[in-house]
């Protein structure tokens, strides 16, 4: 083969290579989506763990209290105001997670639909933004944990309160599954953020930004 | 250009038929490593197919997977350059070093094969911008189109676009010698 008059000649050798066609098959993507959408949920889901903490101390004060049945009788129908209270400033603050939530993803709308209609989504520093706002939906976890997290404490010291036997026991599994359970969280959340960190900067390492 | 009542699987659909080849040689000009390019266009092939839930024709079909395609791929670049640590430079670094080496070869008529060869180490050696320049200037686009697909002036685009022109006109009319015009 003659040399390509350039640099016409190379643009066409580089559309007529042959390459192995890939495809996708609808269960394949479904199946690569899932993964996905499973690594998003463990990473940046706050409430998952902390109703899987809930749940397991709740399940071992029962389990404790469990042979006494006017003790449940007397946890399920009287209520203390300090389980009332408990569960009512958890509820406000899952309720603000959720809003934390849902305000980034509507501003992350409308901030793709003003850089889509500028023609802006594939540039670098669309992308750069993107990341941006994935390092800063790092920072809604400590804050949803904050505002759960007393209202979990004093319903947990509430519902600790009908205990008659094995309190420091339900309290002592409570607090290790949750002091467990902020580590791993704070643990992750840092991780993420570093790696989001490392990206921006690699990313502003690597880019000759235009204009 | 798509309608919008098409349904995104449909979306879908016509991209992979009209622009799939394009897809696979963006991805080997990503990744050389063909497990990780098997990754790469998965990746790609299924951000493609959730993006359509969002395309409101407002742009071309092609625009829009080339978009979607470089954003995925940027990241994927970022991504294995932490891992790999390699060194990325732009079309003006590789224009004053001298382009790739070629020293040996520089009388020997390029086959073909050795041409794309060398193309492909050329773009794997770009920084992510230049690297969707000059892939999407291969894949026939003006520097209009260009511009529209990764939100850079066109003026802009047009410089590279000269860069682009004189690098492969150094590298391959003469068989990888690189002479400066």
């Amino acid at each position: 083969m003659t040399n390509p008059e350039y640099p016409g000649d190379i643009r066409d050798l580089w559309q007529s290579q042959t390459i192995a066609p890939f495809e996708m098959t609808p269960e394949e993507r479904r199946l690569l989506l899932l993964k996905q959408q499973r690594q998003f949920r463990i990473f940046y889901s706050p409430l998952i763990p902390i109703a899987v903490v809930l749940v397991l101390a709740t399940a071992a004060g029962l389990l404790i209290h469990g042979s006494s049945a006017a003790a449940l009788d007397s946890l399920f129908h009287y209520h203390s105001l300090t389980v009332r209270v408990g569960l009512c400033l958890m509820l406000l603050g899952e309720m603000y997670a959720f809003l934390q939530r849902s305000r980034y993803v509507k501003e992350r709308k409308a901030y793709f639909t003003q850089a889509e209609a500028s023609g802006n989504t594939g540039s670098l520093a669309f992308y750069r933004a993107e990341l941006q706002r994935e390092l800063n939906l790092n920072r809604i976890v400590p804050r949803a944990l904050i505002a759960i997290l007393p209202g979990l404490l004093i319903l947990e010291l509430g519902l600790a309160s009908h205990i008659r036997e094995g309190r420091s026991v339900f309290i002592g599994i409570f607090l290790l599954a949750l002091a467990l359970l902020l580590a791993l969280v704070f643990c992750f959340n840092a991780r993420s953020t570093r790696k989001y960190r490392r990206k921006i900067a690699a990313l502003d390492a690597l880019g000759r930004t235009p204009e | 250009m798509a309608s919008l009542q098409d349904r995104p699987d449909d979306l879908y659909d016509n991209a992979i038929s009209a622009h799939g080849p394009a897809l696979s040689r963006l991805a080997k000009a990503y990744e050389i490593n063909p497990e990780d390019r098997r990754d790469l266009l998965q990746e790609i092939h299924l951000a493609l197919w959730r993006s359509f839930a969002a395309f409101d024709a407002r742009c071309s079909l092609r625009t829009w997977v080339y978009r979607v395609a470089h954003n995925v791929a940027a990241t994927h670049v970022v991504r294995s350059h932490r891992r790999k640590s390699n060194s990325l430079v732009s079309l003006e670094e590789i224009d004053e070093q001298g382009g790739i080496a070629a020293k040996d070869d520089a009388n020997r008529s390029l086959e073909r094969s050795e041409m794309l060869e060398r193309l492909y180490a050329l773009i794997q050696r770009l920084n992510p911008l230049d690297r969707q320049v000059i892939l999407l200037y291969l894949e026939g686009m003006d520097a209009a189109s260009i511009a529209e697909t990764t939100g850079i002036s066109s003026g802009y685009v047009a410089t590279k676009i000269h860069r682009i022109k004189t690098i492969l006109a150094a590298h391959f009319r003469n068989g990888g010698s690189h002479d400066k015009p």
